[in-house]
């Protein structure tokens, strides 16, 4: 058995730097020298600061790359290398701090420290693009879990002029058993073998003929390495870790071990969608549902995955979606769109949550497609949002629940008519517009009170267009009540549209006398009047409205006959391309 | 755009480079085999001379370097990849046995130099020594080869064959990357057996340096694989995998990154046994059919041991692959029984070479009873196609030897022998270089390392011998 025993690196650093103390205390270091390092020290701080801080063109960051660039190459010229011992928060060159700060978020000796380097060398030949290199490495700032560290990063890099110790560089390994023990010496072993083969004498030398074949490579074999080679170099790695779980999936019997790669599964599902892996993650949600789908499965497998498939859609996983959505290309539309569609009914809710906190419209809509589809058979899953505070979330269900056109959801929806926020209003008069229900007209009723001008209007033409005989009266209450004066001549005219639409002949006897009305001490009115009752008629269109018209235009002078002659050639116009059909 | 232009410069340079160095090779080559002034050499000193016409073209320097174990064009470092890595160490080798640190084409050189040149490779016999460069450079004076420029070898190039002190370091150095590593991976297996997160960065880091070890003195990390466990609660056998795995790496031409991530894969790809029952691994004879199927599923323990403790990035992803893949053989024959899984990845398929390998040269697995180096080899060959990648299992054997390091040879003489080291000459691999460990009398000796392929040495090799049959250990040799 190997026995392994190192000492501690903290016993051996302490007995180096000791020592190297020793040595230094030993030598003098010429204080110009010294002065010369420190500027280097202080010139790379500065250039490493500024790598972070600005992009690979800006201007400042290249004139401090200059000066360290001579800066550097002058102390390397003078003292051919430049060797800098690494403490926690300290840079020492032959034993004289030349570079210390204590805040760990900040000091470069702290950086390089951590990442277990103890002495760094930069050697004479050193080239500018391996100054820039290094810096490029030290400056940036990396999560501290992940596996490319500097010294990682500095060795593929390969700067052939800066190279580094390490701390466990100074680790001894005992190596003393390298195997099995085994006597000093092998005489006894060795007279073994030689009485064991017979016929020494006669031994004759053999050549071993190697075929060429085995030891060189042809054309062919040169070329597929290559290639190889550089597929290799292409591949995603993904792609094989994926393939390699659903080949175990697919046949793996032992439930244990089937259960945890399904959980296995499922996390990466959820850590690809975190990452915005979009369709790495749709890829492996299809194939855990066809897996559900195998026959060959036990019942007990089917469970596991069903079980697992479930929390598919977590809070979390919403909440990552909505991170990558609103900060990042990586998820285009149609990917989101393919990967909401895998989820099934269970997980509207986590979706319509998800749609909650989007901020990017083009990807609400994308959300709102999408739940449609998935709900369309379950749109009481969308009625708990009817009644969310975020404004946008219930005129985005408003908006659903009409487009699944199920008439279930009248009753829910008609909650909103006297919603605060007018935009889901406006969404509920889409609604009920789009709802052939009597009851929805019923309900538009209450919109011919709203507060917006463009709602009371939009519901007055809808009431119009059905023929909703019921909203005549109502709509007919408008035009004696108080209010009606100070609306502006557009809602005016809508209102009396309207009467036209619904009354037809029977209201031609009021829009008559509207006509004919006199007003001696105010034009103004007289010929809103008129407006007003042509706009009605010019809906009629029967006889009886030509008739008042006529009967008008024969009384009215200047410009208030003219309007009327334009409703009577409108009108006659009208009744000449029905006559034609 | 001008800095994708300069890449696409610093690639031709690339390109330009390692043809360059290939040229160079069969130039040696050809000089060894034909006499001087033989038209065969014309070719390729007219090769020569085109490639390097066309680097003064482009105003850059005509001279390949020996750097810290890399050639150099210029200044610009030359990787070698799988087509070209024998020509790279052998090129790299005559250079350093030259004292030769640098060959410079002026733009005035002749073909006629060139092969002058050449020629005096095959003329001057190195001696481990800097006079030998001394010779090679007055022998390029008396034959007025003024168009080359040769540089001689610096201090820090120069590793002696034998006991001297920069073989001992390399040789130190490879021992404490070997052993620091087994204790990462020690780390991270018994975290895991305890069901506890996977920190890797140390296990990254020691892999980094196994790397570089690796690209520097290769030999000696092999070597090193000779060690053997004999139970499960050493890691030999990952470490063992890890550095067999980058062997062939290296030579499939794969970047450090990609290397890094090759031997974390290889290293951990055993992670799965945490969770079998440790008198099933540690059993010492044949396993049950109900045992072997219970072992049979570390692969898929492996996996879920893996996305469990240490979730999913890159370098998971790839150790994952690893572990998964790497009993499933090249033609799916192995395990686990996976109908859907269709392709086998380059990672999965280099491990699985490395680990039948040492798997079957150890007394843990299989039958028990380990196999020589050789035979395993012979076993693994009459299988390519089947269980192994063929052309994968053709780098391996470049790489550790067609008589694989820590073979036991007897020899002509009568003297048994160590392979030490393959020959870095491809035309002798069949004549690695051996370590004499007892004399033609059967008395144990400490000899020196020589090459067979040596004329002068006077010995060949007459047959493998079993070294765990007459219980002699191999391991102490290379540790």
């Amino acid at each position: 058995m190997l026995n392994l025993a190192f000492f501690s690196e903290s016993v051996f650093m302490a007995e180096i730097a000791a020592e190297q103390k020793e040595n230094i205390e030993q030598q003098e270091v010429p204080k110009e020298e010294v002065s010369s390092a420190a500027e280097v020290m202080q010139t790379m701080v500065k250039t490493s600061k500024a790598f972070k801080m600005y992009l690979s063109n800006n201007p400042l960051l290249h004139r401090f790359l200059e000066e360290l660039k001579t800066k550097m190459g002058s102390h390397l010229a003078k003292y051919s290398e430049l060797k800098l011992d690494i403490d926690q928060f300290e840079l020492r060159y032959k034993g004289k701090t030349v570079y210390e700060n204590r805040d760990p978020k900040d000091s470069l000796a702290f950086k390089i420290y951590s990442d277990g380097i103890r002495s760094l060398i930069f050697s004479e030949g050193m080239e500018d693009k391996e100054i820039s290199d290094f810096l490029e490495i030290v400056g940036k700032d990396r999560p501290s879990d992940i596996d490319d560290d500097i010294v990682t990063l500095l060795w593929m890099k390969d700067l052939p002029h800066v190279t580094y110790i390490l701390a466990e560089d100074y680790l001894e390994f005992d190596t003393s058993h390298a195997g099995p023990t085994a006597p000093t010496s092998q005489q006894e072993n060795i007279k073994g073998l030689y009485k064991a083969i017979p016929t020494l004498s006669e031994v004759v030398p053999t050549p071993m003929l190697i075929p060429q074949n085995i030891l060189s490579l042809n054309e062919d074999e040169i070329s597929w390495l290559k290639k190889a080679k550089e597929l290799d170099e292409k591949r995603n790695p993904l792609d094989e870790v994926v393939q390699i779980l659903f080949s175990i999936l697919s046949v793996e019997k032992d439930f244990s071990v089937f259960g945890d790669f399904v959980d296995i599964t499922a996390n990466l599902i959820g850590n690809l969608i975190h990452s915005g892996d979009i369709h790495y993650a749709v890829h492996l949600i299809r194939f855990l549902r066809e897996l559900s789908k195998n026959e060959t499965l036990s019942s007990s497998h089917k469970d596991r995955l069903a079980k697992a498939m479930e929390v598919t859609v977590s809070e979390d996983i919403v909440k990552d979606l909505q991170e990558i959505i609103d900060t990042s290309d990586k998820i285009k539309p149609e990917s989101l769109k393919e990967l909401l569609l895998l989820f099934d009914k269970t997980a509207i809710k986590q979706i319509c949550e998800l749609l909650g906190i989007v901020q990017k419209m083009e990807m609400r809509k994308v959300i709102v497609d999408t739940l449609v589809e998935i709900g369309k058979d379950s749109s009481e899953v969308f009625y708990p949002f009817l009644t969310d505070n975020r404004w946008y979330l219930v005129r985005n269900a408003v908006i659903i629940l009409r487009r699944i056109d199920n008439p279930v959801s009248l009753e829910p929806v008609s909650k909103l008519i006297c919603h605060k926020e007018p935009r889901i209003r406006k969404e509920v008069l889409l609604y009920l517009a789009a709802v052939p229900d009597v009851k929805a007209k019923a309900y538009i009723l209450k919109f011919l009170h709203d507060e917006i001008s463009a709602l009371r209007m939009h519901a007055l033409k809808v009431l119009a267009d059905s023929k909703f005989h019921g909203a005549l009266k109502p709509v007919f209450e408008i035009t004696a009540s108080k209010e009606f004066d100070d609306k502006d001549i557009s809602e005016k005219k809508a209102v009396f549209e309207a009467l036209g639409e619904l009354g037809s002949d029977e209201v031609v006897p009021i829009f008559k006398d509207m006509l004919m009305k006199r007003y001696w001490f105010n034009k103004a009115k007289e010929k809103e009047s008129v407006v007003l009752a042509v706009a009605g008629l010019r809906k009629i269109k029967t006889d009886a409205a030509l008739n008042a018209l006529e009967e008008a235009s024969n009384v009215k002078k200047d410009e208030i006959k003219a309007v009327i002659t334009q409703a009577l050639r409108f009108i006659s116009a009208e009744k000449a391309k029905v006559l034609t059909k | 755009m001008s800095e994708m232009k300069s890449e696409q410069l610093e690639r031709e340079m690339i390109r330009i480079g390692k043809t360059l160095i290939n040229q160079v090779f069969v130039l040696f080559k050809t000089a060894q085999n034909y006499e001087e002034g033989h038209s065969a050499i014309n070719a390729t000193i007219s090769n020569i001379l085109k490639i390097v016409r066309e680097i003064h073209r482009r105003n850059e320097e005509a001279s390949l370097r020996v750097y810290g174990g890399y050639l150099l064009l210029g200044e610009l470092r030359l990787k070698p990849d799988a087509a070209g890595f024998d020509s790279f160490m052998f090129t790299m080798g005559e250079m350093k046995r030259y004292y030769i640190e640098a060959i410079n084409f002026t733009t005035s050189v002749s073909a006629e130099e060139i092969g002058k040149f050449a020629y005096i490779f095959r003329e001057i016999e190195p001696i481990p020594s800097p006079q030998t460069f001394q010779k090679f450079h007055q022998e390029m004076q008396r034959r007025n080869i003024l168009g080359i420029e040769i540089e001689s070898l610096s201090e820090e190039e120069v590793i002696e064959e034998g006991d001297s002190s920069e073989l001992k370091d390399s040789k130190v150095r490879a021992k404490k990357v070997y052993f620091q590593t087994v204790h990462a991976v020690s780390e991270v297996m018994e975290n895991a057996k305890m069901g506890q997160t996977l920190k890797l960065r140390k296990s990254k880091r020691v892999v980094q340096g196994m790397i570089d070890q690796l690209l520097a003195a290769e030999t000696n990390l092999i070597g090193l694989t000779t060690i053997r466990s004999h139970d499960e609660y050493t890691y030999n056998h990952s470490v063992n995998v890890c550095i067999l795995s980058l062997a062939i790496g290296q030579r499939v031409g794969l970047s450090k990154a990609h290397l890094c991530e090759l031997g974390m894969s290889a290293l951990f790809h055993d992670i799965g046994k945490a969770d079998i029952p440790l008198e099933v691994l540690n059993k010492p004879s044949e396993f049950s059919k109900e045992e072997w199927e219970t072992m049979q599923r570390h692969p898929i323990h492996g996996v879920r041991k893996l996305m469990k403790l240490k979730g999913l990035d890159a370098l998971s992803a790839r150790i994952i692959t690893g572990a998964f893949e790497h009993h499933l053989n090249y033609d799916f024959s192995g395990y686990p029984k996976v109908p859907s899984y269709k392709i086998l990845s380059l990672f999965g398929r280099i491990i699985s070479i490395s680990d039948c390998y040492d798997g079957l040269t150890s007394s843990r697995v299989y039958s028990r009873v380990p196999s020589p180096p050789d035979k395993a080899l012979r076993f693994m060959m009459s299988r390519a196609g089947k269980a192994y990648d063929p052309i994968l299992l053709k780098l391996f054997i470049n790489s550790i030897g067609v008589y694989p390091i820590g073979s036991l040879l007897l020899l002509s003489t009568k003297e048994l022998a160590v392979v030490m080291q393959n020959n870095p000459d491809p035309g002798k691999w069949s004549t690695p270089k051996v370590k004499i460990i007892a004399d033609a009398d059967g008395n144990e000796v400490d000899g020196e390392i020589f090459d067979i392929s040596d004329p002068e040495a006077g010995k060949a090799i007459v047959e493998t011998v079993d070294p765990q049959k007459y219980k002699i250990d191999v391991t102490r040799y290379f540790v």
